[in-house]
């Protein structure tokens, strides 16, 4: 899935942006690695973080977290050598298990090309518990 | 580093049996992506969102670097590797994570730890 990147522009981010999407938002109620994520961003002055997520807008480690902790496994999601464009390797318990699109949108968050649903459903299905 | 625990800080990227000199390996973890490169100076991580505008600097080209001598004649650097963010072309040293032409602007690097031939990046 092909997305333009933003215009460029010469000005880098201020560490004063850190927060930027997140008015209103109470940082402390947000999930642990969410938070985290924040705070990593903001010491490193980098735009603010925005979670990746799947196409139909759920959180990507909302959802791997839910399912590590029903089915006691570890999912991670990675890319050798990767280049624009490239699918990456959905691993669980560091076995390979299928492979999903991907894209940076131009908001600066990653975008898994599959829905939440069809993520929980490929993760069940390599371990055998929709039988 | 081998034959210690990994620090409590470190995050397990992969093993070094999975990649070749010249590879790299993104991968996310705990909801932040990374690229672990196997360069001939060694594994160096950056993160995958660039300084600049997020783009995702580690999907772009790694190539060597242009230096000029003291006579003004370019040479170039095949151990200085660059990584060029796919969107806007911003070039960063991968082993320091500096701008190459910008020097004020830096790409966030991680140290690397090799545990038992398991890679760690540490934050």
């Amino acid at each position: 899935m092909d997305e333009e990147p933003p215009p460029d522009t010469d000005v880098p981010p201020s560490a004063g942006r850190g927060r930027e999407p997140y008015s209103g938002v109470d940082i402390k109620e947000l999930p642990t690695w969410w938070r985290h994520a924040i705070e990593h961003f903001e010491a490193r002055g980098l735009n603010a973080y925005r979670p990746a997520r799947f196409t139909d807008g759920t959180l990507t480690r909302r959802v791997a977290a839910e399912l590590e902790a029903e089915l006691d496994v570890s999912i991670t999601l990675r890319c050798k050598n990767a280049s624009v464009g490239d699918d990456w390797t959905i691993r669980v318990d560091g076995d390979p298990v299928g492979t999903v699109g991907r894209h940076r949108s131009k908001e600066g968050h990653t975008v898994f090309e599959t829905t939440a649903n069809e993520f929980r459903t490929n993760i069940r299905d390599a371990l055998g518990e929709n039988r | 580093m081998t034959g210690e625990s990994p620090p409590s800080n470190a995050h397990h990227v992969g093993s070094t049996a999975e990649f070749d000199e010249g590879d790299h390996l993104l991968v996310e973890v705990e909801g932040i992506e990374i690229a672990v490169y196997n360069t001939p100076n060694g594994y160096f991580a950056v993160s995958n969102y660039c300084v600049h505008q997020g783009g995702p600097l580690c999907e772009g080209p790694v190539t060597g670097s242009l230096s000029s001598d003291e006579d003004g004649i370019l040479c170039y650097d095949e151990d200085t590797q660059v990584v060029r963010c796919p969107w806007h072309g911003w070039e960063f040293d991968i082993e320091s994570g500096e701008h190459l032409s910008r020097p004020s602007y830096s790409q966030p690097t991680y140290e690397v730890d090799v545990h038992d031939g398991e890679l760690y990046v540490r934050w």
